[in-house]
């Protein structure tokens, strides 16, 4: 019978049913009242880090700033002018920060004008940032010529970042390229350099904002961020050195404490949905693509099956992105030696790509089909200048070229002492120049035929030290190989300017532009 | 089909509305536990930590390049579970898989500091995190209300992460709730915890909610904020965060809007509550500290009771400037502005026993008006009217010592506190 079939639910039912059940939804419960956000308004703070801009494209830029303060949330109002008086004001924003992220200002602007000039500052409720300069990247039809620096290896007490002083004068740069060995999580040195003293290791997530603190009251690598656009990756020294081997791994704090406070430090913000994620590109008009890699996240070490030095994921991305770019140049940030750096068959420094050759194979299998790569290289402290050959690097034609910057600071590599330039050059004929005793950065021209690479080096032992040209290359578009324009003769183990050592008692307290910097530096640097 | 037949059958027709709340209440469990799926489908094997009474210690590490002052935790979220009966302390949504850690107690008062963030090569998002201050060490969870909380819900920032700090007693435990919200993917997250030794001292008068002063409406006062800690009590105020609290409660006279007011190197937030008790729901508004100082506007009616929470940043000998007004003063420590009252006499003003008048204020209240009308130099009226709002208002002001009220010209003058008016003219009609 009808009557005893089980009834189902009329759709009046369901419509009160889910309508009531969405009204109780709406209604606050006991914790709905909270006061969860406010509105993000100017609060106090005092700008004593800089400011900073970078991970730029041809409409959009970070810019960067940092508030200190004891206030748990604050926030400062963003200006962006196209002047520098910032009276022809483009775009202005409160930009809130809180303790979470250090008290660091981050933001993207958009809507900006592709290759044109902007500038900026932060004002709090207690002072006002200095006014900072960017540039955007040229638009995607573009076919001016570029300029580009590239550095990594800064340590604080090996040198004076002398390099940095270099780029201050002219015109922004495109894009200068950081690859890696921002900071260096230890305080070992052979020696102090002109007073500047590095007390506190970073281990965690204090000591690693204190170490990016104590860094960016360099004036020299604050001027660089305040005239610049940066783009940053790391190496091993942001962690703990060569930590990717494992040997010992470094906890899950020290590792992902770094990473964060270096996130907060500089400015970029994740690429993707991953909350570390680093490796990305730049497209720099028709004329380049720069491609930042990041060769300590994803490594699996050499001893372990399915050893990797970029991981599947990222190597895919950089053989998928290489093949696709319509760029003339096509750049790869790379903060470890591509170029085989061996003797008597046997790798120097297994920490780099040799210790990789898989990965390496598939790379330079790409670069056989993709013209005009070339690689720009830190970590080894070395300036270095080399062939990429088809065949593992040591064999067939040259596919790409490497240039590797030397370092800003840091002291010369212990696994080459006692190598000399010739042994070098013996046993790595694809090297056509390597340079452990001299300090700088390099600079690179791009053009439609050609790029220019400039080694620039100057001593670190005293501040306010000249560059000079160390080392000019040309390549022609095609050609993917280099010619030498002029070098300097250098030697690799025997670095000949590093400082007289001091004790820690005859340390002054450096120079520092404002006394609120100088009592900081002094505390980080524990000095009296 | 089959249910309109049943309802259209006349004969059963009390059945069917039966079978109607019925099948209410059916829809509604339905709908319900549609809604509820996804969560209940979760949590095969839920980590060791997943509850509060389970909280995890925080890991000591070490590292080759020198000593380690911080702890980690690894909080595994993937299959944790809700906590029933912990409200979710940034509403609902959050917190809805977490687990927990156990910061242990430390003998003299300390500064907790906590961060919670996606570990590398997890999502890029923000955990949920919240701290509750034990009431002893060792003891069985105590849960009620979080004392600090942050996470994607109250977050602004571009960098993912979460963070609190806390002054806590000496001998508090402190329990950590870390989480992630309905919706996310976080699998895992990291939390550092760093323990720094507070001086010993007396906590400043009001630290605890019981212990609270009552405070004068209309009047600014020091308020001491030294060692002021966090405790079970402090529910959590993720907009306005703060590392102490002192806490003073404030009797309300007049229904609007007060302000509250602090000034102070060691304010670091101002929240009012208006209730019996301060809760987590009952938070009426709330300011950051600033250099000059912050305003908090509440809405409260007269004979209830309104809770000043003065959040403190721990900034060395921090004093604050406090102060709460009446409806009235809306600026209670900024210089007030000068009321301006302006006197009409409307048509009929004049009575037998009494002389109305219209006056009109400009600018703050004016407390304990008196107003006072004279004719040919002897005084013919006078009252008092109370607190002049601002606005206007019609009053009525008796006759003085059996005077005569005349037609024609009178001088009126309006007095209160802090306030005088030069004598007005009008017209007696």
């Amino acid at each position: 019978m009808p009557g005893d079939r089980p009834r189902l639910l009329t759709r009046r039912e369901l419509t009160v049913a889910g309508a009531g059940l969405v009204l109780a939804a709406q209604v606050p419960d006991a914790w709905g009242a909270r006061l969860l956000k406010k509105t993000a308004k100017v609060g106090p703070g005092r700008f004593l880090d800089g400011v900073a801009s970078g991970d730029p494209t041809d409409t959009t830029m970070v810019l960067w700033s940092r508030l200190t303060t004891a206030q748990q949330r604050s926030g400062a109002r963003l200006v962006v002018a196209e002047d520098e008086g910032l009276t022809r004001t483009v775009a202005t924003t409160v930009v809130p920060t809180d303790r979470s992220v250090d008290g660091v200002l981050k933001v993207r602007m958009t809507g900006l004008k592709p290759d044109t000039v902007y500038w900026y500052a932060f004002q709090s409720a207690q002072g006002v940032s200095p006014v900072g300069r960017t540039k955007t990247l040229p638009a995607p039809d573009s076919d001016v010529p570029l300029r580009l620096a590239f550095s990594s290896c800064q340590k604080w007490n090996e040198g004076f970042f002398n390099a940095h002083l270099d780029v201050l004068e002219g015109d922004p740069l495109d894009l200068y390229l950081m690859l890696g060995d921002y900071t260096y999580e230890y305080v070992r040195s052979a020696a102090f350099a002109g007073g500047r003293d590095d007390a506190s290791p970073s281990t965690d997530l204090r000591s690693a904002r204190a170490k990016l603190a104590l860094y960016r009251t360099d004036e020299r690598l604050r001027e660089l961020h305040r005239l610049h656009p940066v783009a940053h990756v790391w190496d091993d020294h942001e962690v703990a050195d060569d930590y990717t081997d494992g040997d010992p791994a470094p906890s899950v704090l020290q590792r992902n404490a770094s990473y964060k406070a270096s996130f907060e430090w500089l400015p970029r913000l994740p690429a993707g949905k991953e909350r570390f994620r680093t490796y990305r590109s730049y497209r720099l008009g028709r004329m380049a693509e720069v491609f930042m890699v990041d060769e300590r996240q994803y490594r699996v070490d050499t001893d372990q099956p399915g050893r990797t030095i970029l991981g599947r994921a990222q190597l895919d991305w950089l053989k998928a992105g290489l093949k696709a770019s319509t760029a003339r140049w096509k750049v790869v940030a790379n903060p470890d030696m591509i170029a085989p750096l061996g003797v008597g068959g046997q790798g120097v420094n297994p920490d780099q790509w040799d210790g990789y050759p898989e990965d390496r194979q598939e790379l330079l299998d790409v670069c056989s089909g993709v013209p005009d790569v070339l690689f720009v290289t830190g970590d080894i402290h070395t300036f270095f200048t080399a062939r990429l050959l088809r065949d593992g690097g040591t064999s067939g034609p040259s596919v790409a070229t490497e240039y590797v910057g030397g370092s800003v600071s840091s002291s010369g590599l212990p696994a080459l002492a006692g190598l000399s330039t010739a042994a070098i050059f013996a046993a790595n004929p694809w090297i056509t120049y390597a340079n452990g005793s001299d300090h700088g950065y390099g600079r690179m021209e791009l053009d439609a035929g050609r790029v220019r690479t400039t080694y620039r080096a100057a001593a670190v032992d005293r501040p306010g030290v000249a560059s000079r040209d160390l080392a000019v290359y040309e390549q022609q578009l095609g050609a993917n190989d280099y010619t030498t324009v002029s070098q300097e003769p250098g030697e690799v183990g025997s670095p000949s300017d590093l400082p007289i050592p001091r004790t820690a008692a005859q340390l002054r307290p450096s120079a520092a532009p404002t006394r609120a910097l100088a009592r900081r530096r002094r505390a980080l640097e524990r000095l009296p | 089909m089959t249910g309109r037949r049943t309802r259209g059958a006349g004969p059963r027709a009390a059945a069917p509305r039966r079978g109607g709340r019925h099948g209410l209440a059916v829809a509604l469990v339905a709908v319900a536990a549609l809604l509820a799926g996804p969560v209940a489908g979760a949590a095969a094997a839920p980590p060791p930590n997943d509850a509060p009474a389970a909280a995890a210690a925080l890991d000591a590490v070490t590292a080759e390049n020198g000593p380690v002052a911080e702890r980690q935790g690894v909080a595994d979220l993937a299959e944790a579970t809700a906590d029933a009966g912990v409200a979710p302390c940034l509403g609902k949504g959050s917190f809805e898989r977490a687990v927990w850690f156990r910061v242990p107690a430390s003998p003299t008062p300390a500064r907790v500091s906590l961060d919670a963030f996606a570990p590398s090569g997890d999502a890029d998002e923000t955990p949920d995190l919240a701290a509750y201050v034990q009431p002893g060490a060792g003891g069985a969870p105590v849960t009620a209300v979080a004392q600090a909380c942050d996470g994607a819900a109250a977050k602004q920032v571009a960098d993912t992460g979460a963070s609190v700090a806390l002054d806590v007693p000496a001998g508090r435990d402190v329990l950590v709730q870390v989480g992630r919200s309905a919706g996310a993917a976080l699998a895992r997250a990291v939390l550092v915890a760093g323990v720094d030794a507070l001086p010993a001292a007396t906590a400043a008068p009001g630290d605890l909610v019981a212990g609270a002063r009552a405070f004068p409406l209309g009047r600014a006062r020091l308020v001491p904020l030294g060692a002021a800690t966090l405790t079970e009590e402090d529910p959590a105020q993720p907009a306005c965060p703060a590392a102490g609290t002192v806490w003073r409660r404030v009797a309300v006279t007049r229904s609007g809007v007060q302000v509250a007011a602090a000034r102070g190197a060691g304010v670091g937030a101002l929240t009012v509550f208006v209730g019996r008790r301060p809760t987590a729901g009952n938070a009426r508004a709330c300011g950051l500290g600033a250099p000059a100082g912050v305003e908090v506007p509440f809405r409260a009616r007269r004979g209830q009771r309104a809770w000043i929470r003065v959040g403190t940043t721990g900034a060395e000998a921090p004093t604050a400037r406090l102060a709460v007004s009446g409806p009235c003063d809306q600026t209670p420590l900024r210089p007030v502005r000068r009321s301006r009252v302006t006197v009409r006499a409307p048509k009929g003003a004049r009575r037998a026993r009494a002389v109305r008048l219209r006056l009109t204020l400009r600018g703050p209240c004016v407390r304990r008006a008196r107003v006072t009308v004279r004719q040919r130099g002897a005084v013919v009226a006078r009252g008092r009217v109370g607190t002049l709002t601002r606005g206007a208002r019609v009053v009525r002001v008796r006759r003085a010592g059996g005077r005569a009220l005349r037609r024609g010209t009178a001088t009126v003058v309006v007095r209160g506190t802090r306030f005088a008016r030069r004598a007005a003219t009008v017209r007696l009609r």
